[in-house]
């Protein structure tokens, strides 16, 4: 019954999952990249994605283990924005160093769903024609959004085209986070319509976050077997446990120990996408392990919202 | 579409898109925008032919029960107090003068007598979707308005319990009782959390998961979901009517219109066959033609007790949601039902042009109103 349910709610879960990765594309924009210097924080962020990326491909003996390793390494990325914005928001004195931290943060998230690409189809270097995919839906995107008059007609096209892009993508064998992500970052660039887009999909944010978590959640394997397997204990202590601390030791990054125990919950969709049942429940641990690590108790005794 | 070669998710995009693409040419003609969804969705599907799929049955039953329940939330109890008696006398009318002619219509089509009065039952029921997205799209307020609202809430709500009445089971009218209950009964839940609410997302998530609970509970979306859409209808009123912070629940659902309804209508024109709109255009065509007739006759037989413009002889039919018990007739009421909710959209938009109760229609709503009387 629940499989069948599941097979109903395909397309929602595709319409809130690509609103959340369209969302994830808002700080994406050429201005914003120059200012923040992408470019060269990008051999930064990938510091801990080779790092703990390369650590899982050792742990899973596997033929997939290059799946593997991609998907872990982006999961080690893939910090959650809202997250660090939050908790520095409650820091009392933050340097200069520690206000860019957001920024990185949505970055490395940016750099995650982009790299996923790689863990889809045949592995091969057809996988990168995700971009080129997703560059087409964002153009197409962004001239209907421009034709588009008035607030409904926007939110209906927006409606319309994760799903529409999410179903290419996987029509195409591609990943369907790296194609929307790509999609999102061109609408981005469009100055006409980026403010009243990104306030559409900000203000809708909240019940998308919430059926995507509740659709993930049904979609999980219903397995105990994972549990009794040494790699998938190892995998789940590399991003727990490995991640936090390998963030630390690169300089510069601005982010405290506690800003970097959240992941973003589009790390959820990682595993699902790629089929990979023991992977997936290890990347759903460790999200939650984080967010209960972002709301426990301060040591000096203040209590997170 | 007897072939299922597109994943679901894809077609259900596609059919988004193309329902998208139409109602902005539409809008740019001014016509309703889901009268072009239907069309952009109904080009789709002759154009993939067996290359198309199915949208899952669980998304076409949540779509029209939440225009349902925007429906319900719309009807304002003191206007209805006031102008509801004699628009309903009016619809008594109109409901046997549509059973009459639409059964002697589908006789005179050679269809037997049991799937006639079915079909005839079923055709009383305007489309509470239909009326709700066109309303929307013009930002209609007023006494008309609410006639047309309640005309078809009314009788949809009638043809729901008509068509239960003749499933001779006593077991589908107690099912439909029981479904009724869960549905009330989520409807008063829904209200209660609803009420303590402020911000729109929460709003419509709060509602999308009650329809979709009340869905799964009452389990009669896959089996067409009208009396899922008529349990909608009451707990929209209910909600529109007990809450405290009803206008900031209508607002909240108003913004979610016009995708809700270009999204369903995409999805509806995409579900006719083509082959089968050739073959049965001129049956489909004889019975909107009978139930205008119907409609308008009865109007004018109560011209005393004042309905509105055209004597709704412009409400558009749920065809597409009504399934009625027997088969035999459903694919004729499907494409008299897309017939009927396209040119009864347009209608319908003409008609609240007309009463100057759509917004920016008219420049000086009195002065044309004392015009047109």
């Amino acid at each position: 019954m629940l499989s069948s349910l599941l097979i109903e709610l395909e397309p929602l879960k595709a319409l809130v999952s690509g609103w959340l990765v369209l969302l994830a594309a808002e700080a994406w924009d050429t201005a914003t990249l120059r200012r923040v210097r992408a470019v060269r924080r990008l051999p930064l962020i990938l510091i801990p994605a080779l790092v703990i990326g390369g650590a899982a491909a050792a742990a899973w003996n596997a033929s997939d283990r290059m799946v593997v390793a991609v998907l872990v390494g982006c999961a080690s990325i893939a910090l959650d924005p809202d997250a660090v914005r939050d908790l520095l928001g409650r820091a009392t004195r933050p340097d200069a160093t520690a206000r860019m931290a957001p920024a990185l943060a949505t970055l490395a998230l940016g750099f995650a769903l982009i790299l996923s690409a790689a863990s889809s189809g045949d592995r091969s270097y057809r996988s990168l024609l995700a971009y080129p995919l997703g560059a087409l839906m964002g153009l197409l995107l962004a001239g209907l959004l421009r034709l588009a008059q008035g607030r409904g007609m926007i939110l209906t096209l927006l409606f319309a085209m994760p799903i529409l892009g999410w179903g290419l993508a996987r029509y195409f064998d591609l990943s369907p986070l790296a194609a929307l992500f790509v999609a999102g970052t061109v609408v981005t660039d469009d100055p006409t319509r980026r403010d009243l887009v990104f306030s559409l999909l900000r203000e809708y944010e909240l019940p998308a976050r919430i059926a995507m978590l509740i659709l993930v959640a049904m979609s999980l394997p219903m397995s105990l077997e994972p549990f009794g397997t040494i790699p998938f204990w190892g995998i789940l202590a590399l991003l727990v446990l490995v991640r936090p601390l390998v963030w630390r030791l690169i300089p510069g990054t601005g982010l405290s120990l506690r800003q970097l125990l959240p992941l973003s919950p589009l790390v959820l969709l990682l595993g699902l996408e790629a089929g990979h049942a023991p992977l997936a429940l290890a990347i759903s641990l460790s999200w939650i392990l984080g967010e209960a690590a972002r709301r426990a108790p301060n040591v000096t005794g203040g209590s997170p919202r | 579409m007897s072939e299922m070669t597109l994943d679901p998710v894809l077609w259900t995009g596609l059919v988004l898109m193309a329902g998208a693409l139409g109602a902005m040419a539409a809008r740019s003609v001014k016509a309703p925008a889901a009268c072009g969804a239907m069309a952009g969705g109904f080009a789709l599907a002759a154009l993939m032919g067996d290359g198309g799929s199915h949208v899952p049955a669980l998304i076409q039953g949540l779509l029209p029960a939440f225009l349902a329940f925007l429906l319900g939330a719309e009807l304002e109890l003191p206007r209805l107090l006031r102008i509801g008696r004699s628009a309903m006398a009016v619809i008594a009318l109109q409901a046997v003068a549509v059973i009459g002619l639409v059964f002697l219509a589908c006789l005179a089509l050679g269809l037997p007598g049991g799937v006639s009065m079915a079909v005839a039952l079923a055709a009383v029921a305007a489309s509470p979707a239909a009326i709700i997205a066109v309303v929307s799209e013009s930002r209609a307020r007023g006494d008309f308005t609410q006639r047309l609202l309640l005309a078809s809430s009314a009788s949809f709500l009638a043809a729901v319990a008509l068509v239960e009445l003749v499933r001779d089971t006593p077991a589908s009218l107690a099912w439909a009782g029981a479904g009724l209950f869960v549905g009330l009964l989520g409807g008063f839940i829904l209200l209660m959390i609803l009420s303590r609410m402020s911000s729109r997302g929460a709003i419509v998530a709060c509602v999308c998961a009650g329809l979709t609970l009340t869905a799964i509970a009452t389990g009669r979306v896959s089996s067409g979901g009208t009396s899922f859409m008529a349990v909608s209808i009451l707990a929209g009123f209910m909600a529109g009517t007990l809450a405290q912070n009803r206008e900031v629940i209508r607002d909240a659902l108003r913004g979610l219109a016009l995708p809700g309804a270009v999204a369903l209508f995409a999805m509806a024109g995409a579900r006719i066959d083509p082959s089968t709109l050739t073959y049965l255009l001129p049956a489909a065509l004889a019975l909107v033609i009978a139930r205008g007739l119907a409609l308008v006759l009865a109007g004018m037989g109560a011209r005393g007790r004042s309905f509105g413009v055209g004597q709704a002889g412009l409400v558009p039919m749920a065809g597409v949601a009504v399934i009625t018990p027997r088969s035999d007739g459903l694919e004729l009421l499907l494409v008299a039902g897309f017939l009927s909710e396209c040119f009864g959209m347009l209608a319908t938009r003409w008609a609240l042009v007309r009463s100057a109760e759509a917004a920016g229609a008219v420049e000086d709503p009195e002065a044309w109103r004392a015009r047109m009387r």
